[in-house]
């Protein structure tokens, strides 16, 4: 059974090309140019995953996860963007996406990717998890909470073999720890970084712009 | 001075007109530093009396004791806010400062040497009522008040100008103007009425018309205001034009250009390739910096891995995806650390045959940590040939000779990974 997959992006020449690259394994079920008709098209045909821009006009993609994940919390979201700004990476992670990945990843890795946020995983690109890796060991010591504002040394371990290039596979194998423990260990760094409610962690990615 | 009186009065005048032509003359001498409002030095937020004091380069008290000085006079408070409306603000505009309880103090200290002065004046020349000083003492209350009450509203945000003006549309704002413009008429008509004799009737008849003049100024500066906004807003668009062109002319020199070649060189995917990793690269660092040409000028690790990155991408046309965690400045084993880096880049890109080279830095308190890593074919060390020495060289060696280490790890059929790491100084 395909995965059924919705797409959402102002640009119309990557639009095009994305569709024709991914219809051979997704069942694509529709695709959006902007905030508002996303948010009626997909609470109308309820896709599984969508692949959400984060610049759109009529408020990002941001505003689309809240919309949509507030009326259909089982959607999954993708991000999937030019901008490796980590103000955009972190809004998005932190809105409800459960991955982000690069527009210059190769079809068969996001053909991956969509599956694996189908199976209710996180997907982090090697920037992504060195966004991560960043924000949790700037936040200043003091009042943490254990639980939710800092990265156990597994996880971190993780994280540093993502942001080195290694597939969830390959740091299976150089961890020598199963496929399924690398997947809940990132699960758990994607939960953090969602419920850490440290401004901090927002401040830093604004940071992070200025330098 | 209010009570030019008596026959002391031409001493007095001709002490007020040295002053003020020392004045002119050192507005006009001193254009050095440019007469603009700085309401970041100001407790009102408006910036006139800092302004000028940077203008002339005395301390500030000295400018704002002066203006009440001769607000006093009436005359003042009708230049304080011609001054304010022809000045123009700082070009970059930096906050306001808030208004702070010390600031209350100063204007209550500014108010009793006003008060001083009158007192002064009025005892030297002899001849004017008590009272005369009330109403300009009444209107500099009442401003002070109205600005305090502003900045207690709306606490932390950035005063402009335009917040005293907001401030006089309130409710209390408008009642205390319209009290203080009252208070500022009935003087200057009971000054009118008041003189005696013709030399004081005319001296007072400015005097008076000063004090009209000022009453008006305040009942008209709404509209006043809504005048210089207008300007305001107009300059503002044309800014906006302006960026929006510079924006095209930008697009046009750079993107369209490169989309051009790239047309050209259809037949050459890896140029291809080359031409929009360098375009995005560009685009992105005009982007993030907003202006043209600014380049990372290597002082700092991360900044000098990305420029290494964007030089060796050009070089070889294999593309390189840099991921830094943490940064600090460079020295001279930061220095070691690049080059071995370097090294490990190019080999990766010559020889591995890999589409694209991971390269992740990850600086600790105590040391740090490069990763090379390629999907490349891979080599086994006993068959590279002695001749080719670069990583046993290059790398390895020179990364000992510093007391750091490197670790070559390759598969083949697989990959390589090059780990290296350098001990920082204890700081």
């Amino acid at each position: 059974m395909t995965i059924s997959v919705f797409l959402v992006d102002d640009h119309a020449i990557f639009l095009t090309g994305l569709r024709s690259e991914l219809e051979a394994d997704v069942n694509v079920l529709g695709a959006a140019s902007d905030v508002d008709a996303a948010i009626e098209l997909i609470i109308e045909r309820e896709p599984e995953v969508v692949l959400v821009d984060v610049h759109l006009p009529g408020g990002g993609g941001v505003r689309v996860i809240r919309e949509v994940v507030r009326r259909l919390p089982e959607v999954k979201f993708l991000a999937l963007s030019v901008s490796d700004a980590a103000e955009d990476v972190i809004a998005m992670i932190r809105a409800g996406a459960r991955g982000y990945v690069t527009k210059s990843i190769q079809a068969v890795d996001l053909v991956d990717a969509i599956r694996r946020i189908s199976e209710g995983d996180a997907v982090f690109s090697p920037r992504l998890a060195g966004f991560v890796l960043d924000a949790f060991s700037s936040l200043p010591i003091g009042e943490v909470d254990p639980e939710l504002d800092r990265l156990t040394a597994r996880e971190q371990e993780v994280l540093r073999h993502i942001a080195r290039g290694y597939t969830y596979k390959e740091v299976a194998a150089s961890l020598d720890i199963s496929l399924k423990t690398v997947e809940t260990h990132v699960s758990s760094v994607l939960r953090k970084l969602q419920l850490s409610n440290r401004h901090e962690l927002a401040r830093w990615a604004s940071d992070r712009r200025i330098v | 001075m209010l009570a030019l009186s008596t026959r002391k009065g031409r001493s007095g005048a001709s002490v007020v007109w040295a002053l003020g032509s020392a004045t002119m003359r050192a507005v006009i001498t001193t254009v050095r530093v440019p007469l603009i409002r700085r309401p970041d030095q100001s407790p009102l937020g408006l910036g006139v009396c800092a302004g000028l004091a940077d203008h002339v380069r005395v301390p500030a008290i000295w400018v704002r004791i002066a203006v009440i000085v001769f607000a006093l006079t009436g005359i003042g408070i009708a230049l304080y806010p011609v001054a304010w409306w022809l000045m123009p603000g700082p070009t970059n505009a930096a906050p306001a400062r808030r208004f702070q309880a010390r600031d209350t103090l100063d204007f209550a200290a500014y108010g009793l040497i006003a008060l001083g002065v009158a007192e002064l004046v009025r005892v030297l020349f002899g001849n004017v009522p008590w009272w005369v000083g009330l109403p300009m003492a009444a209107a500099v209350a009442g401003v002070v008040v109205v600005v305090a009450l502003a900045r207690r509203d709306a606490p932390g945000t950035p005063a402009r100008p335009a917040e005293f003006v907001d401030a006089l549309r309130t409710r209390p704002g408008r009642m205390t103007r319209a009290a203080t413009a009252a208070l500022l008429i009935v003087a200057g008509v009971a000054a009118l009425l008041g003189s005696s004799d013709g030399w004081i009737a005319v001296r007072n008849g400015i005097l008076a018309l000063g004090v009209l003049f000022a009453g008006l100024a305040l009942l008209l500066a709404p509209w006043l205001w809504r005048l210089s906004t207008d300007l305001i807003d107009e300059r503002r668009a044309r800014v906006r034009n302006e960026e929006r062109a510079d924006m095209a002319a930008h697009l046009h020199d750079s993107v369209l250009q490169t989309l051009a070649m790239m047309q050209r060189r259809a037949d050459d995917p890896g140029e291809v390739v080359r031409l929009a990793r360098r375009q995005e690269r560009e685009l992105r660092d005009w982007l993030q910096s907003g202006q043209q040409s600014i380049r990372p000028d290597g002082s700092t690790i991360a900044s000098a891995f990305t420029a290494l990155a964007a030089e060796l991408e050009d070089l070889h046309g294999v593309p390189i995806e840099v991921v830094q965690v943490r940064d600090c400045p460079i020295d001279d084993r930061g220095s070691v650390l690049l080059l071995a880096t370097r090294e490990a880049i190019v080999n990766a890109q010559r020889h591995s045959g890999a589409a694209s080279v991971s390269v992740y830095c990850e600086v600790d308190p105590a040391q740090i940590s490069v990763f090379v890593r390629d999907r490349g074919r891979g080599f086994s060390r006993a068959e590279v040939r002695d001749d080719r020495r670069g990583i046993a060289e290059s790398i390895e060696q020179r990364m000992e000779r510093h007391r750091g280490r490197a670790r070559v790890v390759s598969t083949e059929g697989i990959g390589t990974e090059v780990e290296l790491v350098m001990p920082l100084e204890a700081r």
